[in-house]
C-alpha cells in the first residue's frame, strides 16, 4: 500500500512540477495493472505474462495528427550506479509488451477512460530519473548499448523515453516558466505553437495547444503568448542545445524562424537556452545574426527584427524527487 | 558546381525535403533508428520506411538533424583530411598578409566567409564556401563545405596545412604562386611522399612507424589497412606501357582489411610479402600521459601508386566518462584536431626523413 502511495504522489509532482507546465493532463489511477491479451508475452522465467503494469498515462492532443496521444508511462528511479544497459533493456522490453497489449486492450481503455468515439493513439514513456542526482554520462550512450533495433517490437509500436538530464532540463524549464510569469513576462496562458507544414497542417485552435512529446525531446520548443504585465505578445523558444553550438547552427536556426514566419510576425522573439554557456551563446548567435543579415542583404529594417530577438539562458535547479524511494521501481 | 549568389550558405530544409531525403536508398535502416533515438523515440524496424520518414519530417529539426542526414546522403562532405606542405624561402611576412588579404577580399565577393586569424607569426584561413549542383534533390543541391588553410612559422619558412581538397589545395597553391610573384624569390616546397622510394617493405615500414612510434602517443588497435600491388608496368620501345600478357592474367591491385589488431593479421603477413605493400591505415591511440581518451586516427596516400597526396584525419574521439572510455565515437574538438595533426605531421616527416637515408644504404 506504501508503495501504491509512494507513485501516486511521485506521479502527481511530476505532473505538477514538469507537465503540467507543458498543458499535459494525467489520468488520476496511478500505479495500476491490467491484463495481458498477448499469449506470446513471456516473463523472465518463460511463464506467461499475467498482466502488465503501468505508473500513470499522461495525455494531450497531437495538433498535427489531430488524435489524443495517451503516453502509458514507467516511472523508473535508479542511482548512477544502477543506470546501466541491462537494466534499460528489462524496462524497454517490460514497456514494449505493456504497449503492445494496451493498443489492444479494452480493459486499458476502460481503465484510462478512453474516448472511443475519438482517434486515439497509445504510446509508451520510459522515465528515467536519477534520484542520487550524481548521473554526469551521456544517457543516450546508455541507450546505445541495449541495441534497440534488436528489439522484437511490433510495427507501428512506439515508445518514447526521457532520461535524467533530460528530466532535469524540463525541470528547469518548467521553473523558468514559474518565474517569467512571476515577473510578469509571461500571460498565465499561452500555447504551444506549431507551423503548418508542407505535408502536415495543424488542426484546431491556435490557443491551449499542449507541448507534444516529441518537441520536448527536440532542438526546441516554441511558446506563443499574449502580452502580459511586462511584455508584450511574442513567441518564447526554449532551446535546447546539442551537440557543439556553432554560427551556423544558430544561422540555420534563424533561417528555421523565418521559415516559420516568426520573424514577419512583428512580435517579440525570445529565446532561452538550456544547457548552454550563456556569453558563449550570445556571442555566437550575434554572429549568426550577422552572417544571416548579410546573406541576404538585410535592408535596416529586416536587421532590426533580427536583433531584437533577445537571448538568454535558462537558471539550472536541482529537482527535489527524493524518494525515500521504496515507491520507485527499481 | 557554382558558387551561390544569395542567402545563406544552407537552407532550412522543409518537412517535404526531409521526407525525400530520408526515402532515398542510401539512407539505411540504422541511421532512421539513430535519429529517432537521438531524439528519445523507439520506433519497430519493421514499421514502412515511408511511415517512419513522414514522422521524422513532421518534427522540428536542427542543424545536427540536417548535417547528419545531409552527410548520409552525401551532400555535406565529411570533415576533410589534411595535408601539409613544407615551404622554405617566404622571408617576408608582408607578402603573406597581402595575399591572404586579396584572398579574402576576392572570395568574401563571391559570397564565402573567410576568417583570417594571426597568432604570432601563424597565420590561418578558414573558408567557408558552398556549392550548388541542380541537378540533385532539393535538399542536396546546397553543399557546403570548410576549409582550411594553417601558415605554421618554422626555422626555414612555414608548415602549410590545409584541407584535402581540390579547391583548397587549389587555393593554397595560388597564394604561393601569388607570395612568389611578389616577392620574386622562388619557394621551395616539400611534401610527404614516398615516390623515391620503391622498396614495398619500406613503404609498409612508413605504416607501422607512423602507428607505432608517435612520440607521446601508444598505439592501441589497427582498425583497418589498406595494402596496394601496382599492376606491373613493362617498358616497350622506350615507353611504357601495361603488359600485353599481364593483362589477361588476374592482379589484385588493393585488398582492405577491416576488423581487430589487423596489423597483426595472418592475412596482412601473405599480402606483404608477397610485395604488396600499406597505403591507408586507420587506428587508434591515447596518449602515454593523459586521461586516457581514445583517437581514431586515419592516414593515407591518395595515389597509392606513387605514395603521393599524404594526407590524415582524426576522425573521431572516445572520450573518458566517469573514468571509463565512452563506447560512442564523438566529433573532435580543434584543440584536440590540432594536438593530433602536428604529431602526425611532424612524425611522418621525421619518418620520411630516416626511410630516405635507409633506401640509400
Amino acid at each position: 500500500m506504501a508503495e501504491t502511495k509512494n507513485i501516486a504522489d511521485i506521479a502527481e509532482r511530476i505532473s505538477a512540477e514538469i507537465f503540467r507546465h507543458f498543458h499535459w493532463q494525467a489520468h488520476p489511477k496511478h500505479d495500476d495493472n491490467f491484463p495481458c491479451v498477448n499469449p506470446a508475452h513471456k516473463s523472465s522465467s518463460g511463464a506467461s505474462k499475467g498482466s502488465h503494469p503501468g505508473d500513470v498515462v499522461f495525455y494531450y492532443i497531437d495538433p498535427y495528427l489531430q488524435k489524443r496521444v495517451y503516453l502509458h508511462t514507467d516511472l523508473k528511479s535508479y542511482t548512477e550506479a544502477s543506470i546501466t544497459p541491462s537494466r534499460l533493456k528489462d524496462a524497454f522490453q517490460s514497456l514494449c509488451m505493456s504497449i503492445e497489449c494496451a493498443k489492444q486492450s479494452k480493459h486499458w481503455r476502460q481503465k484510462y477512460s478512453v474516448d472511443t468515439s475519438t482517434a486515439h493513439e497509445v504510446r509508451g514513456l520510459l522515465f528515467v530519473h536519477n534520484y542520487t542526482k550524481g548521473y554526469e554520462k551521456n544517457f543516450h550512450d546508455a541507450v546505445a548499448q541495449v541495441k534497440l533495433q534488436k528489439m522484437p517490437i511490433e510495427p507501428g509500436t512506439l515508445l518514447h523515453f526521457l532520461g535524467p538530464h533530460d528530466i532535469r532540463r524540463l525541470y528547469n524549464v518548467g521553473n523558468d516558466l514559474i518565474r517569467l510569469k512571476h515577473d510578469g513576462v509571461l500571460p498565465d496562458e499561452y500555447t504551444f505553437y506549431y507551423p503548418d507544414l508542407v505535408m502536415f497542417r495543424r488542426h484546431g485552435d491556435v490557443w491551449g495547444q499542449a507541448a507534444t512529446i516529441e518537441s520536448l525531446t527536440g532542438p526546441y520548443i516554441i511558446i506563443k503568448h499574449g502580452a502580459a504585465k511586462k511584455s508584450e505578445a511574442g513567441y518564447l523558444i526554449y532551446f535546447n542545445q546539442r551537440g557543439e553550438l556553432s554560427p551556423q547552427s544558430l544561422e540555420y536556426f534563424i533561417d528555421s524562424l523565418s521559415r516559420y514566419q516568426m520573424l514577419e510576425s512583428g512580435e517579440k522573439i525570445r529565446v532561452r537556452c538550456t544547457g548552454a554557456d550563456d556569453e558563449d551563446m550570445r556571442s555566437k548567435f550575434e554572429t549568426a545574426k550577422q552572417r544571416y543579415a548579410k546573406a541576404w542583404s538585410f535592408e535596416s529594417s529586416r536587421t532590426a527584427v533580427l536583433n531584437a530577438i533577445e537571448i538568454s539562458t535558462v537558471v539550472g535547479m536541482v529537482d527535489t524527487y527524493n524518494p525515500g524511494t521504496t515507491g520507485w521501481r527499481e | 558546381m557554382k558558387n551561390r549568389s544569395q542567402g545563406p550558405s544552407l537552407y532550412f530544409a522543409t518537412d517535404k525535403n526531409i521526407f525525400d531525403a530520408l526515402n532515398q536508398r542510401k539512407i539505411d535502416n540504422d541511421t532512421i533508428m539513430r535519429l529517432f533515438e537521438e531524439r528519445n523515440i523507439v520506433v519497430s524496424q519493421k514499421t514502412p520506411r515511408e511511415d517512419l520518414a513522414r514522422y521524422f519530417a513532421r518534427l522540428t529539426h536542427d542543424f545536427e538533424d540536417h548535417r547528419r542526414i545531409a552527410a548520409r546522403l552525401g551532400i555535406v562532405a565529411r570533415r576533410e583530411k589534411i595535408t601539409a606542405m613544407e615551404v622554405a624561402g617566404i622571408n617576408e611576412s608582408d607578402a603573406l598578409t597581402l595575399a591572404v588579404s586579396k584572398l579574402k577580399d576576392e572570395h568574401e565577393s563571391l559570397g564565402d566567409v573567410v576568417q583570417v586569424t594571426r597568432e604570432g607569426e601563424n597565420v590561418t584561413v578558414t573558408l567557408e564556401y558552398s556549392t550548388v549542383d541542380y541537378s540533385r534533390t532539393e535538399m542536396s543541391q546546397v553543399q557546403r563545405r570548410d576549409g582550411i588553410i594553417e601558415f605554421i612559422k618554422t626555422d626555414d619558412g612555414y608548415t602549410i596545412r590545409s584541407s584535402q581538397n581540390e579547391h583548397i589545395v587549389g587555393i593554397r597553391d595560388g597564394l604561393l604562386e601569388r607570395i612568389e610573384k611578389a616577392t620574386n624569390e622562388p619557394i621551395k616546397k616539400s611534401v610527404v611522399s614516398l615516390v623515391e622510394i620503391g622498396s614495398a617493405t619500406l613503404r609498409s615500414k612508413f605504416f607501422y612507424d607512423l602507428m607505432n612510434e608517435m612520440p607521446d602517443f601508444k598505439c592501441i588497435d589497427v582498425l583497418t589497412i589498406y595494402v596496394y600491388k601496382p599492376k606491373p608496368i613493362m617498358e616497350l620501345d622506350g615507353a611504357d606501357s601495361v603488359d600485353s600478357s599481364a593483362e589477361h592474367e588476374t592482379h589484385v591491385e588493393k585488398v582492405s582489411m577491416r576488423g581487430v589488431g589487423v596489423s597483426d593479421s595472418e592475412m596482412l603477413q601473405v599480402l606483404t610479402a608477397d610485395d604488396y605493400y600499406i597505403t591507408k591505415v586507420v587506428w587508434t591511440t591515447s596518449k602515454v600521459l593523459s586521461t586516457g581518451a581514445v583517437y581514431e586516427v586515419e592516414a593515407a596516400f591518395e595515389d597509392p601508386r606513387e605514395c603521393t597526396g599524404f594526407s590524415f584525419i582524426l576522425s573521431g574521439v572516445y572520450a573518458v566518462e566517469g573514468g571509463i572510455v565512452s563506447t560512442r565515437k564523438r566529433t573532435p574538438h580543434s584543440a584536440e584536431v590540432d594536438v593530433i595533426s602536428k604529431a602526425v605531421d611532424m612524425h611522418s616527416r621525421s619518418l620520411v626523413a630516416k626511410l630516405r637515408e635507409a633506401a640509400k644504404e
